[in-house]
């Protein structure tokens, strides 16, 4: 088999997996409405003096929370006897990158179900006068969803693959992954901010560029350092 | 060269006494670079005594006593020397005898961590191993320390320890990295497992530290942390040789942490 064809069926057999067993994905969309609905219920007193800050920061920390959660159970479902079976049946670099893919999708549409749901329960419209948060400037404030669902979806994926592989609980995974979203999670947060606010152009320009470059950079380390993990 | 060796370990009074003439000679080296009005051919040509001279250290394994030597120096020379004023700093400014130095050296020997994790995973050598984690280690004991002096100057210019500040922030989250990776290091019980991973840990975080260490703060504003190094020309005679006093404490460090491992092993082979 070439390596195309390997991650089309190693996708393949994930999405199969995932909707064989819809506790999985269910409980992902379960979370996150939970994690939304306590935010919305923090905050359902007194949404007018929610200002934008502590709205962005509040998106910020569920997107972040759910995406660790998406994250960790991407290696967990691998037992270990099938691991061994697939050691002798596809190469690892098809894996990660068959994982990778597949996390990037998944995050960015969990990412699109936290932006709808956050959307709905926090941000009424501005003509209701039940808030004082009013996104300037949407095109840009998606992209930023986006690139940080990738940002997470990619990093998480190989964290994931070490906690999975150290056989420890999902605990590990937050301890790994935290330090290593955490610069991540600053751009995002100031870029998104100015995209509410609409200002400063020439920083967004920026934090685009170096997410990118991070971006690359980390699926090229992933793609680098999996098959090392993997010979273990 | 060898002689030399067998007989500075014989003699602690010619060690310290070489330790001490290296120290004389680096500094006066430095001092007639920087400070004199001498020709450039001659300012130029001191640094060919500096290829010997590090050879002389490095050969007869002088560098522990040489360094303890720079240390005291550092400590008397910088906090006793008159420094130029520069405004906001005043007298803090000693402080990049002891602060930036410790930075660097921590950079130094994460990097060092970082090429001996990449080396691991291409032989499997349990040396390399073995002097990743220590390098990391004495690297995170001198972040800490960097940050402790960071704070003390911070309470001096800023007005308080902590200030919030993007570069404060960032350094403690390029610290809270690798304690996450001896945690990691800690939960896995197989040695060789143990090794793997967390050296596949140390390299895929290590973009992640420098992009706090040195993108994070400038990209986010409102950092008051001075960028450029402001070493003139009389703060260099005891810059330089602060550098290396620390880098030969690091080492030092790292050499006793990997002595300390070599002993635990035969004991516990021996059981």
């Amino acid at each position: 088999m070439t390596l195309y064809t390997e991650i089309v069926t190693l996708i393949k057999k994930d999405i199969l997996l995932e909707w064989r067993q819809k506790h999985a994905i269910s409980s992902l969309l379960l979370y996150t409405v939970g994690a939304v609905f306590i935010c919305y219920l923090g905050f359902v007193q007194n949404l007018n003096l929610l200002n934008s800050v502590a709205w962005n920061s509040t998106f910020w920390i569920v997107i972040l929370f759910v995406a660790i959660q998406t994250a960790s159970k991407s290696f967990q479902q691998e037992s270990s006897a099938r691991d061994y079976y697939y050691y002798y049946l596809v190469s690892p670099t098809s894996i990660i990158s068959s994982k990778l893919i597949y996390n990037l999708v998944l995050m960015s549409l969990i990412g699109g179900v936290t932006i709808l749901l956050f959307q709905f329960f926090l941000l009424p419209d501005a003509s209701s006068g039940l808030t004082t948060v009013v996104v300037k400037n949407w095109k840009i404030f998606y992209l930023n969803i986006w690139v940080g669902c990738m940002l997470f979806g990619a990093s998480l994926t190989l964290i994931s693959a070490i906690s999975a592989k150290a056989g420890a609980s999902g605990s590990l995974m937050a301890i790994l992954g935290f330090p290593v979203v955490l610069p991540m999670l600053a751009l995002l947060v100031r870029n998104s901010l100015n995209a509410i606010k609409d200002i400063n152009p020439n920083e967004i320009v920026m934090d685009f560029s170096i997410m990118s470059i991070l971006l690359v950079l980390i699926i090229t380390v992933s793609l680098a350092l999996f098959p090392y993990l993997w010979r273990s | 060269m060898e002689k030399l060796k067998i007989k500075l370990e014989e003699s602690v009074l010619l060690r310290h006494i070489l330790s001490l003439l290296i120290l004389c000679l680096f500094v006066g080296l430095i001092y007639v670079y920087y400070q004199t009005e001498l020709p450039k051919a001659v300012k130029l040509s001191t640094w060919l005594i500096h290829i010997p001279l590090g050879i002389l250290i490095y050969k007869t394994g002088i560098w522990k006593t040489s360094g303890i030597y720079f240390l005291i120096f550092i400590l008397i020379a910088g906090l006793l020397m008159v420094v130029p004023r520069v405004p906001r700093l005043h007298e803090t400014i000693r402080n990049l005898f002891y602060h930036v130095p410790l930075w660097m050296v921590m950079i130094t020997q994460l990097l060092v961590s970082l090429i001996n994790a990449i080396l691991y995973l291409k032989n499997s050598n349990e040396k390399n191993d073995l002097m990743a984690e220590q390098t990391a280690r004495v690297g995170v004991l001198f972040g800490l320390l960097g940050l402790a002096t960071g704070m003390v100057w911070a309470k001096a210019t800023w007005g308080s320890f902590w200030h919030n500040d993007p570069k404060q922030i960032a350094a403690a989250i390029a610290i809270l990295i690798y304690f996450a990776y001896f945690i990691l290091r800690s939960s896995i019980e197989d040695p060789d497992k143990k090794a793997r991973i967390s050296n596949i840990y140390n390299i895929f975080c290590f973009p992640t530290f420098l992009m706090l260490i040195f993108i994070v703060p400038q990209v986010i504003p409102g950092s008051s942390h001075p960028v450029k190094l402001i070493v003139n020309k009389e703060m260099r005679v005891v810059y330089y040789p602060a550098l290396l006093a620390w880098l030969f404490l690091s080492a030092w460090l790292v050499n006793l942490g990997l002595r300390v491992k070599k002993i635990e092993k035969q004991q516990h082979e021996a059981i």
